[in-house]
């Protein structure tokens, strides 16, 4: 059962960068290419999932939509945790009136609703999936402050932490040394939870038309556009609405995955 | 052991249940039973429309969705366009135009009254008119810029001298700059009051505004007791509601790939009308690339025009070819100038010398029309080799600053909705930057030109406009109504601003 | 002592953490590009129209004297005024806070009520199909985007069963009197999409939360003293459970007002995300500023409390602060 959850999720994201992968190199039609003759086609052999409003492929689009997506997840996130967990880990280990200061920061960044955050941001630089991604970047980057900073104020408590002082280790060196490498499985938790977030918040900034452009297929755009033809066809709404799903519960799955094997006291449980 | 077993086993059958009845009772925790749209005791309307106002103050602003609303149902005008375009009295019985076409008298319908009791006499008329020239709305300000002065001759009738000749001004009044307003209102922001069939009701800001049916009306009375807007800024919302009976009318139908829906349904019918809206493919003539001839013909026969309105708007809309609407005197078939034709665009774009890893940027506001064809033309230009970005614009933060006055684009779609707006391809400082000489002098001898000669310039500079693909006309934008079956006399042209309900009633 | 202690500095650091926010959200709105002159007079209007209005409307002084206005209308309770209706910005926020509220006041709850028997099988009988069947359909409500599950529920109950309305909002004391039965169906289909995908993750913190229980020295003690597992899990269980859900509710605070935004876009309700989207879209920058401290200070008021209950209910953090 405990591997199973690993297991399944990482078999579920390795589909997806496979998707993306081989999309690189192939894709059953052009992805961007409009038939309208084919518009609502249902699935056929020629379409294996059916086209959508244009008569793009569905099964294209979505394997370059799934380059597209991963790569919001993986900047929005890369980008929270080069950001946030040096400061969380800075703060954890200083505690003085700059890092109280840092926190209340994150605080108010943390209060700041993603939405709102990306609703400003695309009326300064107009939606795209660049903003979208800062936005959701920079909603995300409290959230490992605080996750780090917890983590480091945990570790810092150790015992084996004090005997490192007593050798005259530096806090830099402790901080590379000790918390780092201690506090790494918990990032890789939060990373994967925040991963499935940054997919989902992807597709929700689509539908009030702050991401992608309609010619980038991302997977929420392409849910945005299926949803309105939903009367006439459920393809193109379903399509991409069930690869948002196996993605979120492929870095869901991951993240309980990673954490029951981190946890000693569970793993004896399971 | 057993007895245990089979009670914690019965426990968890129990509660795995009980797991999923909460998802039921989450459903129906706070039900109520359906609220079905209308009681069968009093009349009522409700119409559909995307864009609520932020304002019902038609002196401060343009919005369109005000005089939709307002418009020959609250406000009325002292004439009124009729179907054939010709001007009719409404509050004005008659309307004179003096010898030296200065000075208009407009003799005001002593039946004529507000919904408030009050008469609409000529102080009422004189008081509106002012107001309308101190207006700050654009539009407004610059109709009644040509009035030197207004006065009352007795208290019905009125007079209004103009600086210079106008026949475009009389045209004016029948709209927007032409209503008279109850002097008692003082809130014309949220509490407008006129002469109309209806009078304001409430405003549930962010989702209705009520009108209600004026009881001692001066003329035909309106035919229901309560004519309900309801504003749904996502398309989707609206067709469902539609689709479920909540509404009777969609005044707008901005999703229109969804067409099929209601017009294969037996319980609607889609009306289709027509605007003045060209929408535009415009060029930015001031880019290198673009000044060249040979690489904007080479767009237009790259562009399968028949295909963007079957994709992006349901296959309704009308080709035009150059920037006429059919309904203007001047108008001729161009729509075939440029048939869609890759090979020849391949062609063209050799001659050229287009460098094939060049691309253009083809810059949007974020409106349903602008954002759909800019998908198709992307794939169509790739398919001869010329590549797009495309980028969506917000339409008042950025697409107004940065195309439309920064002039910072190659290319960009917008629909232009101003009558007779051939003329601004004759304006070097409009966004296009359009600079030819031969087609300004056509557009100046059409001015000055007797009626027949100027019928016959204003062709010319079509098709020069045509021939120079100065732009790209990608179609006319259709006028798309969805209507439930009973509701009769909805207008389908959008001749006027107005949702015009005293035409509309329902069948019983 | 030291609990009164701790909630004074607990919500000393809430006011400076407000001064704070009011300078980022005036500062992020003022770099809106475009301006509310331009906006309302469209395409038709020159230069100099834009620019008397601008004049009116006081757009022309500098940055930091608005700022201060500003605050200064903040700390009296005084949001500004709108530049297009002319009203005061609370007055306009006032009745869409009111439906967001409703919208979220509803379904918080009946999520937390769900989470709790849903986290408790799903802990229980995590290898029995019962706990299987219950994760699972956590999972699928968790990885489902809210708008799709909203419409998902309007094409089935308003389109096809015609049930229930698709959307729209009737308000409770309408002009037409009071009208539960109308405002209760414009509700149920919105709850229920909050609902379904935040009562998924509640229900999984909530059995992480049991889990974590069955795997402590004083479940083992209560058990051998002769308690069921039952009977232990209720009486430790859901003094941890209750820990998780506040947790996760201070935590997924900001996601949950986005969640109810996208709700009212679907479902057409007058609530603070169509003001929002307007405002930004008009410029009417009063208005956008107001929802944008409005929700800030919700969202540090709740974890301001979430911290406090926190303090409450766990004894062992009670006398770590002490220490």
């Amino acid at each position: 059962m405990r591997r199973l959850s690993l297991v399944l999720g990482l078999a579920l994201i390795g589909l997806m960068v496979a998707a993306a992968a081989l999309s690189l190199v192939w894709t059953p039609d052009d992805p961007y290419l409009v038939r309208p003759q084919d518009r609502f086609m249902p699935p056929s052999w020629s379409h294996w999932l059916g086209a959508d409003r244009m008569g793009i492929d569905l099964v294209s689009r979505l394997m370059v939509g799934a380059r597209t997506t991963l790569m919001v997840g993986v900047i929005a996130v890369c980008l929270a945790i080069v950001v946030g967990v040096p400061l969380g880990v800075i703060s954890g280990i200083r505690r003085g009136w700059p890092s109280q200061l840092l926190l209340r920061i994150s605080d108010v960044m943390f209060a700041l609703p993603a939405l709102l955050l990306a609703i400003l941001l695309v009326a300064v630089r107009g939606a795209s999936v660049a903003t979208a991604t800062w936005a959701i970047g920079i909603a995300t980057v409290p959230v490992f402050i605080r996750m780090a900073h917890a983590a480091t104020l945990s570790v810092m408590a150790q015992d084996f932490i004090d005997a490192a002082r007593s050798c005259g280790a530096s806090r830099s060196a402790i901080a590379l040394r000790h918390v780092l490498p201690n506090i790494a499985p918990i990032v890789g938790v939060q990373a994967s939870a925040s991963f499935s977030t940054a997919i989902l918040a992807e597709a929700g900034l689509s539908y009030l038309g702050l991401a992608a452009p309609a010619t980038t297929p991302t997977w929420g755009r392409m849910m945005r556009d299926g949803q309105a033809d939903l009367f006439l066809t459920a393809w193109p709404a379903l399509a991409p609405g069930c690869a948002i799903a196996l993605a979120v519960l492929g870095f869901n799955l991951l993240g309980d995955g990673l954490r029951d094997q981190l946890d000693p006291r569970l793993r004896e449980l399971g | 052991m057993a007895p245990q077993a089979r009670w914690r086993r019965t426990l968890a059958h129990g509660l795995t249940v009980l797991t999923l009845l909460f998802s039921l009772t989450a459903l129906s925790a706070c039900s109520g039973r359906p609220g079905g749209p209308d009681s069968p005791t009093s009349k009522t309307l409700t119409v559909g429309a995307t864009a609520e106002p932020d304002t019902l103050d038609l002196t401060t602003s343009d919005n369109a969705a005000i005089p939709q609303l307002l418009l020959y149902n609250v406000y009325e005008t002292l004439v009124k366009l009729d179907s054939e375009g010709r001007v009719r009295p409404l509050l004005a019985t008659a309307y004179e135009l003096s010898e030296d076409e200065l000075i208009y008298t407009f003799r005001i319908d002593p039946k004529a009254h507000f919904a408030s009791g009050q008469p609409v006499d000529a102080d009422a008329v004189v008081a509106s008119l002012e107001r309308m020239r101190q207006a700050t709305s654009a539009t407004i300000q610059t109709q009644m810029a040509v009035i030197a002065r207004v006065w009352a001759e007795d208290s019905h009738t009125v007079k209004v001298e103009l600086r210079h000749p106008s026949n475009r001004w009389l045209y004016d009044m029948t709209s927007t700059a032409g209503i008279v307003i109850d002097p008692i209102t003082t809130d014309l922001a949220n509490r407008p009051a006129g002469s109309g069939p209806f009078e304001f009701s409430f405003w549930n800001r962010g989702d209705r505004i009520v009108l209600s049916r004026v009881g001692d009306y001066w003329g035909t009375p309106g035919r229901f007791d309560q004519v309900t807007f309801r504003y749904f800024a996502e398309p989707n919302a609206m067709n469902t509601a539609m689709l479920s009976g909540e509404i009777d009318i969609i005044s707008d139908l901005t999703s229109p790939s969804t067409i099929a829906m209601f017009a294969d349904d037996s319980r609607f019918q889609v009306l289709e009308g027509t605007t003045n809206g060209e929408v535009v493919l415009g060029f930015n003539h001031d880019r290198a690339a673009l000044s060249d001839r040979r690489v904007r013909q080479a767009i237009n026969y790259a562009i399968d025009r028949q295909a963007i309105i079957d994709t992006v708007w349901g296959g309704k809309g009308q080709l035009i070819g150059s920037m006429v609407p059919p309904t203007d005197p001047y108008y001729e078939d161009l729509s075939q100038t440029y048939p869609y034709d890759p090979e020849r665009a391949r062609q063209l774009l050799a001659e050229a010398g287009w460098n094939a890893g060049a691309s253009l940027s083809l810059r949007v506001p974020t409106l349903p029309y602008a954002t759909g064809a800019a998908q198709v033309i992307a794939s169509q230009l790739a398919q001869v080799g010329l590549q797009v970005q495309v980028e969506e614009l917000d339409f008042t933060g950025r697409w107004l600053p940065e195309v439309y006055l920064g002039g910072d684009y190659d290319m960009t779609i917008v629909m232009h909705i101003e009558p007779r707006d051939i003329g601004k391809f004759a304006d070097p400082a409009y966004y296009w930057h359009y600079n030819n000489v031969a087609f300004q002098e056509l557009i100046d001898r059409a001015d000055l030109a007797s009626p027949s000669e100027q019928i016959e310039s204003m062709r010319q500079a079509a098709r020069l406009l045509a021939d120079d693909a100065a732009a790209d006309w990608l179609f006319l934008f259709p006028k798309l109504t969805v209507v439930a079956q009973g509701i009769t006399g909805v207008p389908a042209n959008a001749t006027t601003l107005s949702f015009d309900l005293t035409t509309v009633a329902a069948r019983s | 002592m030291a609990v009164a202690q701790t909630i004074v500095r607990r919500v000393g650091v809430f006011v400076l953490s407000l001064l704070g926010a009011t300078v980022v959200v005036f500062l992020i709105v003022q770099a809106l590009p475009g301006d509310v002159a331009q906006a309302t007079l469209g395409m038709a209007a020159t230069p100099e129209q834009v620019e008397a209005l601008r004049e009116r409307w006081g757009l022309n002084r500098p940055a930091w004297a608005r700022y201060v206005s500003w605050l200064g209308g903040l700390f009296q309770g005084d949001l500004g005024q709108s530049y297009l209706t002319g009203q005061s910005v609370s007055g306009q926020i006032g009745p869409r806070l009111a439906v967001t509220c409703q919208l979220v006041g509803l379904s918080m709850p009946i999520a937390v009520l769900a989470s709790v028997p849903t986290g408790l099988v799903a802990a229980m009988w995590r290898r029995r199909w019962q706990g299987v069947v219950t994760s699972a359909l956590s999972q699928i409500g968790m990885a489902a985007p809210i708008f799709f599950v909203g419409i998902v529920l309007v094409v089935v109950f308003a389109v096809r069963l015609n049930w229930l309305p698709a959307n729209g909002y009737n308000p409770l004391l309408g002009p037409a009197g009071f009208d539960l039965a109308g405002w209760g169906s414009h509700l149920v289909l919105p709850v229920a999409s909050l609902v379904i995908v935040q009562a998924s993750l509640l229900s999984r913190y909530v059995r992480n939360g049991f889990v974590e229980v069955l795997a402590e020295d004083y479940l083992r003690t209560a058990r051998a003293v002769g308690w069921t597992k039952w009977r232990a899990l209720v009486r430790h269980g859901l003094r941890n459970a209750a820990l998780s859900i506040v947790t996760v509710i201070a935590l997924q605070i900001s996601a949950m007002l986005v969640g109810a935004i996208i709700v009212e876009q679907v479902f057409a309700l007058p609530g603070l995300g169509s003001l929002l989207l307007q405002a930004v879209a008009s410029r009417d920058l009063p208005v956008v500023r107001g929802i944008a401290i409005l929700l800030v200070v919700v969202v540090l008021a709740i974890s301001l409390v979430a911290d406090l209950v926190y303090v409450l209910i766990d004894p062992r953090l009670r006398s770590r602060e002490a220490q």
